[in-house]
C-alpha cells in the first residue's frame, strides 16, 4: 500500500468534498417528481410508456406467483363481499382502463399495498385489526388511490433518476455508497407526499359512498395499535411520523367541511361477519411465523368479544406454550417488535420464564377443555406442556389418549416420535 | 513479501491449531452428527430461488425465467449429489408442488416460512467454531411430516439461493469507482461480476429438526455453490443400494451428477408451505413452530 504525504492527503479530502457536494446536488436534481395525469384525465395515456408496460407486466407476474403458491386467502363469500365494497369505490374513468381486484393475502404481516395494474392486497394481518367496513373502504380507497394517481409510474421514474444520480454521486465518492443514504429512504415507499394525496383521494370516494368520515378515520388508531415489527417496511402506514397526526389533518379537512359528514355508513355488522374467519387464519400464520406474542395478543383480543370460544382459548395455550417450548423464538419476536437488541441476556431472560408460559398454557387449555370436552388439540396441547416440564407420565398419558382418539391425525408420526422418545 | 506472507499464514495455521479453534460453515444437529439419526431417503423441495439482475438504472429486476433454470438445476445437481453420498433422493415434492395444487403449494410456503425462522438461528453466525457446529438443535415442527410423507422419505432437503448479475454499465461504474478509490489510496478492490449464496439444510421427516445445514457464498455460480456446500454432507455410512426414487417415468427421473437439468420451460416457479394440519376434530390447527428438537427428552 502507497503512503501519501499529508498535503496531498489534504489536497484530496478537499477534492472529495467538492465532488461530494456535485454529487449531492446531483441526487437532489434527480428527485423531480415526474408529471403524469392521474386514470381519469382524458389524456392519461395509461401503459403506453415501456417504463409502464414494463411495470404492467411485473405486476402481472407478482399477481401470478401469489395465486400459484397459494397466498390468496379465496373463501368466495369473503372475495365476493371485498368486490363489493372496493369496486364502487373506484372512479368510473379508472375502472374503464383498468380492472381492480381484490385480494386477501394471507400473510400475518400488517400491510396492505396496490399494484399499477389494480391488484389491491390486504393482508389477513391487517384485516384483523380493522373493526367495520367504513375501515375497510378507508384502507381500499387509499390503495385504489394510488391506482388512480399513478403512485407507482411516478415512483419508478422518480427512483429511477434519483438512481442515476446516486450512481454518479457514488462513482466520484469512490464506491463508498454515502450517496445511497438519501435514496434507500426513499425508494422503499412511496413519497409521504402521495401518501397524503391518497389518504385524502381514499376518504372523499370513501365519504362519496356513503360512509361515515368519522368511522373511516378511525383506522389510522387501529394502526396505531399495530406493534412496531408487526407492520411491514415500506407500508401504507409505517412511512408516516404519526398517524395520529394523519388522522388529524383528515377530521379536519371534514371540520371544514371539505370532506362530506353527512352520512353515517359503514359501522353495521357486515365486515363482522367474516371477522372470526380472519382471526383464525391471523392466529395461525402468526404462530407460524413464530410471532407468538402477536399471536397470543390476537387471540386475547378475539376472547374480549368472544370470550366463550374454546378454540381462541386453544390458540392462547398455543402462543404461550410456544414461547415456553422455544424461549430464544420468543425472545428473537419480542427484540423485533420493540426494536431491542437480540442477546444472551434477552434470550436468558425469556427462559427464566418458561414455567410461567407453561402455567399460563395449561390454564388457556383448561379453559379451552371446560368450554368443549371433546377439543382433542387442547389435550395435545396440555401433553405437549408436561413434555416441556419433564413430566414424562402425564405426557404419556394424554399423548397416547390423543393418538388413540383419532386415527387419521396429520401429526400422528410427530406425536408417536415423541412417544418413542418418552418411552426410551 | 513472499517470505512475509509465508510466515503469517504458518503463524495463523499454527495458531488455530494450537487453539482448535478451527471454523466451518457447517451446522449439524447433535444426534446426526453422533450417527444416532440415521437418514437414507431424502426428499427434494422445490429449490427456493431469487436472482436479480442488477443494472445502473436501479431497474434491479428479478429474471424468473433464470429462476426457474437455476431452481431446476439445483433440484438435479442436489439429486446428483445425494446419491453420489450414498443417499436415495426423491422428486415426488417437486413434482406434487409443481402440478398446481395451490393448498400443498401454502402449505410448502408455509414450511419454508418456519425454516426461516429456523435459519435465523442456525446462521445468527456465518461460522461456527468446528467444537460448536454439532450442537445446533433447531426444529421447525410437525409439518415435515406432511411432505415426508408424500415422498416416504427420512428426511427432506431445503435450498434457498439468492443470487445476482450485474450490467457492463454497472460494472463499469464499479470499476471506475475502484480505479479512482485505487489512484487516491492505493487500495484496488475487483468488484464481482455475479455471485450468490446458497443455504442448504437436511430436515428429519418425523421431528422436524434441521440435522444438517451448510451455506456457501461468493462470486460464483450457483451449480458451484452447490457443489462446495454439498461436499460436507456426510455419506451413508453404511453400504446399500443407493438410487433416484420418484413417481416420474423412469426416463426422467435418472438424474446423475453428469445429466444436463430439465428444459428450463418446462418448470414453473419454485414454489413454498403451511404448518396447519388437520386434527381429530376436523378443525385446523397450528402446527408447533415453537417445538424445539430439544423439548422431546
Amino acid at each position: 500500500m502507497r503512503q501519501h504525504s499529508p498535503p496531498r492527503l489534504a489536497a484530496a479530502i478537499v477534492s472529495c468534498l467538492r465532488l461530494l457536494s456535485l454529487s449531492l446536488l446531483a441526487v437532489s436534481a434527480g428527485c423531480a417528481t415526474p408529471d403524469i395525469p392521474s386514470l381519469t384525465s382524458a389524456d392519461a395515456h395509461f401503459g403506453q410508456s415501456e417504463e409502464e408496460k414494463n411495470l404492467l407486466v411485473r405486476a402481472d407476474e407478482l399477481d401470478r406467483e401469489l395465486d400459484s403458491k397459494g397466498m390468496l386467502l379465496e373463501t368466495p363469500a369473503l372475495v365476493s363481499y371485498l368486490q363489493s365494497v372496493g369496486q364502487p369505490l373506484v372512479p368510473k374513468e379508472a375502472a374503464q382502463r383498468v380492472r381492480f381486484r381484490f385480494h386477501v393475502l394471507r400473510s400475518p404481516v400488517s400491510n396492505a399495498f396496490a399494484l399499477p395494474n389494480g391488484s389491491i392486497y390486504l393482508t389477513v394481518g391487517l384485516l384483523a385489526h380493522l373493526d367495520n367496513e367504513a375501515e375497510l373502504a378507508q384502507v381500499m380507497g387509499h390503495e385504489i388511490s394510488h391506482v388512480v394517481l399513478r403512485h407507482g409510474i411516478k415512483s419508478y421514474e422518480t427512483n429511477r433518476s434519483r438512481i442515476i444520480t446516486a450512481h454518479i454521486a457514488d462513482m466520484f465518492l469512490f464506491g463508498t455508497s454515502l450517496a445511497y443514504l438519501p435514496y434507500v429512504a426513499s425508494v422503499a415507499s412511496f413519497s409521504r407526499e402521495q401518501e397524503e394525496e391518497a389518504d385524502v383521494a381514499g376518504l372523499r370516494s370513501v365519504a362519496a359512498r356513503g360512509y361515515s368520515p368519522d368511522e373511516a378515520i378511525r383506522v389510522f388508531e387501529r394502526i396505531q395499535e399495530v406493534k412496531g415489527g408487526e407492520a411491514a417496511e415500506g407500508s401504507w402506514y409505517s412511512s408516516h411520523p404519526s398517524n395520529a397526526q394523519r388522522a388529524e389533518v383528515l377530521r379536519e379537512m371534514v371540520r371544514k367541511g371539505e370532506i362530506p359528514a353527512t352520512r353515517s355508513r359503514g359501522a353495521g355488522p357486515a365486515y363482522r361477519e367474516y371477522a372470526a374467519l380472519i382471526a383464525e387464519e391471523n392466529i395461525r400464520l402468526k404462530l407460524n411465523a413464530r410471532q407468538y406474542e402477536l399471536a397470543l395478543d390476537a387471540a386475547t383480543r378475539s376472547l374480549t368479544e368472544h370470550p366463550d370460544s374454546a378454540l381462541y382459548h386453544f390458540y392462547k395455550g398455543e402462543a404461550y406454550r410456544s414461547m415456553g417450548d422455544d424461549p430464544k423464538g420468543a425472545a428473537r419476536e419480542h427484540s423485533w417488535i420493540y426494536g431491542k437488541s437480540y442477546n444472551d441476556a434477552l434470550v436468558a431472560e425469556f427462559e427464566g420464564r418458561r414455567n410461567a408460559f407453561y402455567q399460563s398454557a395449561e390454564k388457556a387449555y383448561q379453559q379451552a377443555l371446560a368450554l368443549d370436552s371433546h377439543m382433542l388439540v387442547a389435550q395435545r396441547g396440555l401433553g405437549l406442556v408436561n413434555l416441556g416440564r419433564g413430566e414424562y407420565d402425564a405426557a404419556r398419558e394424554r399423548l397416547s389418549a390423543y393418538l388413540a382418539q383419532n386415527k387419521t391425525l396429520s401429526d400422528r408420526e410427530y406425536i408417536t416420535n415423541l412417544l418413542k422418545g418418552i418411552n426410551k | 513479501m513472499k517470505q512475509i506472507g509465508r510466515g503469517v499464514i504458518v503463524a495463523l495455521g499454527l495458531v488455530a491449531t494450537l487453539t482448535g479453534c478451527a471454523m466451518t460453515s457447517v451446522r449439524e444437529h447433535p444426534d446426526f452428527a453422533s450417527g444416532k439419526r440415521k437418514i437414507r431417503v431424502v426428499a427434494i423441495l422445490p429449490a427456493q430461488v431469487e436472482y436479480r439482475h442488477l443494472v445502473f438504472t436501479g431497474e434491479n429486476e428479478r429474471d424468473p425465467e433464470r429462476e426457474k433454470s437455476i431452481a431446476s438445476d439445483i433440484e438435479s445437481g442436489m439429486v446428483a449429489a445425494l446419491q453420489s453420498r450414498g443417499y436415495t433422493a426423491k422428486l415426488d415434492v417437486v413434482d406434487k408442488a409443481r402440478s398446481g395444487d395451490k393448498e400443498f403449494n401454502f402449505q410448502l410456503e408455509q414450511f419454508r416460512s418456519a425454516y426461516v425462522q429456523a435459519s435465523k438461528e442456525l446462521y445468527a453466525r456465518a461460522m461456527v467454531a468446528e467444537s460448536e457446529s454439532t450442537k445446533f438443535k433447531v426444529g421447525v415442527g410437525p409439518s415435515a411430516n406432511t411432505f415426508a410423507g408424500v415422498a416416504g422419505a427420512d428426511a427432506l432437503i431445503i435450498a434457498n439461493y439468492q443470487g445476482f448479475d450485474k450490467s457492463s454499465g454497472l460494472m463499469a461504474k464499479e470499476i471506475t469507482s475502484s480505479v479512482l478509490l485505487g489512484a487516491l489510496t492505493g487500495v484496488y478492490y475487483a468488484p464481482a461480476k455475479s455471485g450468490g449464496r446458497i443455504e442448504l439444510s437436511l430436515i428429519d421427516g418425523v421431528s422436524g429438526d434441521v440435522l444438517w445445514s451448510n451455506a456457501s457464498a461468493g462470486p460464483v455460480s450457483a451449480d458451484s455453490s452447490l457443489t462446495s456446500a454439498m461436499a460436507r454432507l456426510p455419506v451413508v455410512p453404511s453400504s446399500g443400494d443407493t438410487q433416484v426414487a420418484s413417481d416420474r417415468p423412469a426416463s426422467t427421473e435418472a438424474v446423475t451428477a453428469t445429466a444436463e437439468a430439465p428444459p428450463a420451460a418446462k418448470m414453473p416457479p419454485a414454489v413454498a408451505a403451511n404448518q396447519a394440519h388437520n386434527t381429530a376434530d376436523g378443525s385446523s390447527v397450528p402446527a408447533k413452530p415453537g417445538q424445539p428438537a430439544d423439548a422431546a427428552p
